[in-house]
């Protein structure tokens, strides 16, 4: 499906010398997708900035960010579009997700219906998006449903309460120091891995409040992500998944040549 | 100097004839008698005096009105002839005699207004948008009013007179369809500056619109269509950058209206402000740009190195402040090329203007080519034609890499001669802060030095290089071009006297 200038534009990133300090990393595109005030931004901006903000307005549209990373020898860069969960912006998603070649699909661990909402993401991805996109399933706000170790004082403000005005904040209170925080859960662990299996999505919980779990969704995509095939292509005009069908045997493998390298030692993102 | 008096006088009732019935009558009179020498001025009034020992040769740039600049920035005010009347276009410009008149747009609140109210309205996420553009404006054609603004967003005050411009401008002159799209960019003259509250000050007196037009069949309608534009209202002079824009916001605002709207404008406030020669990475509905910003209006923007054409990505990379390379410009004058090549037309152009939009057949008599032709160009440009887009947008680029090099190259005799005039450090320390400038230009001087150092152009002969450059200093264009050396000259030897 390659026509001729989009071949004539793949050997870019490796030899454009006149773009500037992108052009030695590889360029991943990146959505973040899943319901309001599940706290999508605040993984993002840990990500980031290493930051966390309790009362983040909700994102209108989608926000764009990057993050530079390094892996082994491979330097990635992750264009980032971070969307908005309100229902008024879903139709404009297939605008993100389109040549993504991966995706993090967040919802709420103590918010069950987010899961669902989570799960129509994927399957919208995995019918419509590139065939070989790389998706994670990450369940934030890991923080609600842990004792809180560190300053028994403080009361947890979660992320949850950001976005208040979309009425998802989070059912019940903030933990008291007998509280039984695990109550909160409503997905439990196990049922979410199950589905991330069966689907064939990378899986973790995380909490953007606290930073368990961010850079692990990020460092496992970089090594699942098929880089050879993305240099092959190209980013912008090409279609990373046009020619998907190699690329996609090599993700049912498990990304073959990355997970050789990553089974060497697990670097993390460089970030 | 009397003559230079004369020939303003001239210059006024030239303008006058095209209908600059200019409202500023006395500010074109008053300064203009600062053009007699005086070696005492020192007026604050008057920006920078004449001088003694103009030559006589060199004749006062005509300067059309379309490039007159704004006297509040101060750009192009001419140190040699500071007296060069600032034109002011009248306060009312009616666009069309057929078409009813908008009086007032506050006082016909539109249905799109009330609706774009409510988008975000927070004064810094605007203030971050208008970085860069003045607003998106919605354009309808109304059964009873013609195309009217149906709404901008951010809220930005437009004159009754500029909307009806605005208006106008948004809709394509002809349609080449029945239904569908397309996108064409304008630019209207701002009529007086606006509060820098209600909407960003223009760069350069003119407001810069790129549009996106629609029209489908509508049963709904009284005139059986629907037609719509959507229009990139903004103070920076980058069609490149706005064409792009426009392309893609254009037809994704008609899918999805207002989400997309708040979403484009959103993406907007969050970019890096279009620092002069950065290059700038700008997220953009689900896209990437990579844009380079100019150091300034005129500069000549970057084009890839023939090395890099083969990769190079329009979409991608995009030189600001060019023309738009997408679709690649040499199919503009497709119909002229055969002209061009054959060996017996007298077709040619100024080295500087690109030959854009000749008619098939189209000859002249008037125009002397003084340069010799590029055939292995031309044979480019003619395979191209025969060949896929990107050997269209290769050939484009080697047409304006062409074009650059012939620029430069034209200039590259003047700016040695300019050298020699810049006051030497000696000369800097024994004058006074208010003489220190470039010393007056010699047409004579400037023929001894080009005698004496040629041009890397390839001129048919040295007989047609002295007529060409005797053509070249008497145009506008050179006035301008030698006004604003002064101006950087100027600039930089007073910085190193405060210094």
């Amino acid at each position: 499906m390659l026509n001729a200038a989009q071949s004539f534009t793949s050997v870019r990133l490796a030899t454009d010398s006149a773009s500037g300090s992108v052009d030695k990393s590889v360029q991943v595109k990146l959505v973040l997708l899943g319901e309001a005030a599940v706290g999508k931004s605040s993984v993002v901006l840990r990500f980031v900035s290493n930051e966390f903000q309790a009362n983040k307005e909700p994102t209108i549209g989608a926000a764009f960010l990057t993050q530079k990373c390094r892996l082994e020898d491979r330097v990635l860069r992750y264009e980032i579009w971070d969307t908005a969960g309100q229902e008024r912006f879903h139709s404009l998603a297939p605008m993100y997700y389109r040549n993504a070649q991966a995706a993090v699909v967040v919802y709420d661990i103590t918010k069950a219906s987010s899961l669902e909402k989570a799960k129509s993401w994927v399957k919208e991805l995995q019918r419509q998006a590139n065939p070989n996109i790389v998706i994670a399933l990450a369940g934030n706000k890991l923080d609600l449903v842990q004792p809180s170790v560190s300053s028994p004082g403080a009361a947890s403000t979660s992320e949850s309460e950001d976005e208040a005005d979309d009425a998802t904040a989070t059912p019940g209170e903030t933990p008291g120091a007998l509280g039984e925080p695990a109550s909160l859960r409503q997905v439990p662990r196990e049922e979410a891995q199950a589905y991330a299996t069966e689907a064939g999505l990378l899986f973790f919980e995380t909490s953007a409040k606290t930073g368990e779990g961010i850079v692990d969704i990020f460092t496992e995509i970089a090594k699942k992500i098929p880089i050879e095939h993305i240099l092959a292509a190209t980013r912008g005009t090409g279609r990373p998944g046009a020619a998907g069908s190699r690329a996609d045997g090599a993700r049912q493998e498990g990304g073959v040549n990355l997970e050789e390298n990553a089974a060497k030692s697990r670097d993390a993102c460089n970030c | 100097m009397p003559r230079a008096d004369l020939k303003l006088d001239e210059l006024y009732e030239q303008e006058e004839d095209i209908g600059e019935a200019s409202p500023y009558l006395g500010v074109v009179h008053t300064p203009a008698s600062s053009t007699t020498v005086s070696s005492t001025e020192g007026s604050i009034t008057t920006a920078t005096p004449a001088r003694a020992g103009f030559p006589e040769s060199f004749e006062v740039p005509h300067i059309p009105p379309s490039i007159s600049r704004k006297k509040s920035l101060g750009q192009l005010n001419s140190p040699s002839s500071p007296s060069l009347p600032k034109l002011n276009r009248p306060a009312a410009l009616s666009r069309s005699q057929t078409l009813p008149r908008v009086t007032q747009l506050e006082s016909k609140p539109r249905r799109r207004q009330a609706e774009l109210s409510q988008l975000d309205a927070n004064p810094e996420t605007i203030e971050k948008i208008r970085r860069w553009i003045i607003g998106i404006a919605i354009v309808d054609f109304d059964v009873d009013d013609g195309p009217v603004i149906d709404g901008i967003y951010p809220p930005s005050m437009v004159l009754p007179a500029e909307a009806e411009n605005l208006a106008f401008s948004s809709f394509p002159d002809s349609l080449q369809f029945d239904q569908g799209s397309q996108c064409h960019s304008f630019r209207i003259r701002e009529l007086n500056s606006v509060h820098a509250e209600k909407r960003p000050p223009t760069k350069d007196g003119f407001i810069y619109g790129h549009a996106y037009f629609t029209q489908r069949r509508d049963s709904a309608s009284k005139r059986g269509y629907e037609q719509r534009s959507v229009v990139i209202l903004t103070q920076h002079q980058f069609p490149a950058f706005f064409s792009l824009l426009i392309s893609i916001f254009g037809p994704l605002f008609q899918q999805h209206e207002l989400p997309m709207l708040e979403s484009a404008c959103q993406n907007i406030a969050k970019w890096r402000d279009p620092t002069p020669g950065e290059i700038l990475e700008l997220g953009f509905l689900g896209s990437v740009l990579r844009v380079v910003i100019p150091r300034t209006t005129d500069e000549q923007q970057f084009t890839p190195s023939p090395a890099a054409v083969g990769t190079y990505d329009p979409k991608h990379h995009i030189a600001a402040s060019s023309s738009p390379l997408m679709p690649p410009p040499m199919v503009l004058f497709e119909t002229a090329l055969s002209q061009l090549c054959s060996s017996t037309s007298t077709v040619q152009r100024s080295p500087s203007v690109p030959p854009a939009g000749p008619a098939p057949g189209w000859k002249s008599k008037t125009h002397k080519r003084y340069i010799s032709k590029d055939r292995a160009l031309l044979k480019q440009l003619e395979t191209a034609l025969r060949g896929d887009e990107r050997a269209k947008l290769n050939a484009s680029l080697a047409l304006r890499r062409h074009f650059h090099s012939r620029t430069s190259e034209v200039i590259t005799p003047l700016a040695r001669y300019l050298n020699t005039l810049i006051p030497t450090p000696t000369e800097v320390a024994k004058s006074s802060t208010d003489t220190l400038r470039l010393k007056p230009f010699s047409s004579a001087n400037f023929f001894a030095s080009l005698k004496a150092h040629g041009s890397t152009l390839p001129f048919r002969s040295t007989s047609k290089r002295i007529e060409f450059y005797e053509r070249l200093l008497k145009t506008p264009s050179f006035g301008l071009w030698l006004a604003q050396q002064e101006r950087i000259v100027e600039g930089v030897l007073k910085e190193k006297r405060t210094v």
